[in-house]
């Protein structure tokens, strides 16, 4: 099974989780910006992470062997917080980066004017750039935040075949289902979408314009649940086919609209760079 | 892991070049598409000075990651990140905030791929940004 995590928090994670991931058949990540948690307090903070998502991570992915990507925005909570409105300045920058895929993630956390404006901004620069969105669906009021955010969405006038719709649920799957935007489902332990779930939601719309996602971060979850949910596909009775297009063929051709999609390393295994920037992952003396 | 090193320095080699080599060079490699993006941009960091932010690290994957045919010292990218520079406005204090600010916050490539002779017609102040 080759898997592409179309959306995981891997700066979160351990070396590991990359170890087990590698083992389970990832070979590809894409990691979107997101809140991390406690509250940045200016520009400068996000400079450091945007800089670390291109520069650090797929370092630490490579020695593992899987390749990494990165979605680089302003996400929908910060977006309320004045301190942080100029990283609507600086994202030129990092959007045109070589290993960012898409604009990523926007959307809406508790409808604000705020995220609005914010989530608005950020799908202009995404088609000044060329490149796929992935926006956040809220967990509460899912339903009127996905109808807001498609609202947005076909305001903007970009092309729904970029953009992906995150984090939805049997209930929120129906509204996105005919706009020609993508499906993106996160599957969670325990609570929201597990993968018995996935299956159920596969099985009713078809594996056409799906991702499905562990959207693994710093908070309770777990970054072998595309490998779980694509276990679940052929148990229900899906073919090998159907799986590896949702957790493989389907990321690849929703990112590589980015045209700078690299889902395999180049180098082959275990030659990958031992520094980044004469930094390395290694303890004690080299 | 280990203590963090900073930022790697290469040497640079002594001198400055002339640019119109860079140029009629890079007239003849890169593709057609590829010229027309760095005419374009030329012309775009000559009217809006924040451009170059979002166009450094475009180059390579707009322009090409080769040698140089005719210029082999060269890379493709570094030449045509070099030829960018002068189009930028000059400022009496100091580096362009823009221009600073992209060298601040360029990756090791970025940096290193203007780390070379600098044409003459870069204003001093940017020769900075330019040699690193
Ligand atoms: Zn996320």
């Amino acid at each position: 099974m080759r898997i592409l995590d179309p959306h995981i928090h891997m700066t979160s994670r351990t070396t590991d989780d990359y170890r087990a991931m590698r083992a389970a058949g990832v070979r590809c990540v894409v990691e979107p910006s997101f809140w991390l948690g406690q509250p940045r307090t200016s520009v400068g903070s996000f400079t450091d992470y945007f800089a670390s998502l291109v520069g650090w991570e797929p370092f630490r992915a490579a020695r593992f062997g899987i390749a990494h990507h990165c979605a680089v925005a302003l996400n929908p909570k910060e977006a309320n917080d004045p301190r942080c409105a100029g990283v609507l300045d600086i994202l030129p920058r990092w959007l045109a980066k070589d290993s960012v895929v898409a604009v990523g993630e926007i959307g809406f956390d508790s409808m604000t004017g705020a995220e609005a404006k914010a989530f608005t901004a950020q799908l202009e620069l995404a088609v000044a750039e060329g490149l796929p969105v992935l926006v956040h669906t809220p967990h509460r009021d899912k339903a009127a935040g996905t109808a807001a955010s498609l609202e947005l969405v076909a305001a903007s006038g970009i092309d729904p075949g970029l953009v992906v719709l995150d984090h939805l649920n049997e209930v929120t799957v129906g509204q996105v289902a005919g706009t020609g935007c993508w499906m993106g489902f996160s599957v969670y332990p325990d609570t929201k979408m597990d993968p018995a779930r996935v299956v159920r939601v596969l099985r009713e719309y078809g594996t056409e314009r799906v991702l499905v996602n562990s959207a693994a971060d710093w908070g309770h979850s777990d970054p072998l649940l595309t490998r779980a949910t694509g276990e679940a596909m052929l148990a229900a009775g899906f073919a090998e086919d159907d799986v590896d297009r949702v957790l493989w063929r389907n990321p690849v051709e929703f990112y590589g609209q980015s045209g700078r999609l690299r889902p395999l390393l180049e180098e082959p295994d275990g030659t990958a760079p031992a520094e980044h920037e004469g930094n390395s992952i290694a303890r004690g003396p080299r | 892991m280990n203590a963090p090193g900073g930022p790697q320095r290469e040497a640079l080699p002594a001198g400055r070049v002339d640019a119109a080599p860079l140029r009629a060079a890079l007239d003849q490699d890169p593709t057609p598409p590829a010229r027309r993006w760095l005419r374009e941009s030329q012309a775009r960091v000559a009217a809006e000075p924040a451009a170059p932010a979002g166009l450094f690290p475009a180059v390579g994957r707009r322009c090409g990651r080769g040698v140089l045919t005719a210029l082999p010292d060269w890379l493709t990218e570094g030449a045509a990140r070099t030829v960018l520079l002068p189009a930028l406005p000059p400022h009496d204090a100091g580096l362009p905030a823009e221009a600073a600010s992209c060298h601040h916050d360029g990756d090791a490539k970025e940096r290193r791929a203007a780390g070379r002779p600098v044409p003459p017609e870069i204003p001093p102040l940017l020769e900075h940004f330019a040699r690193r």
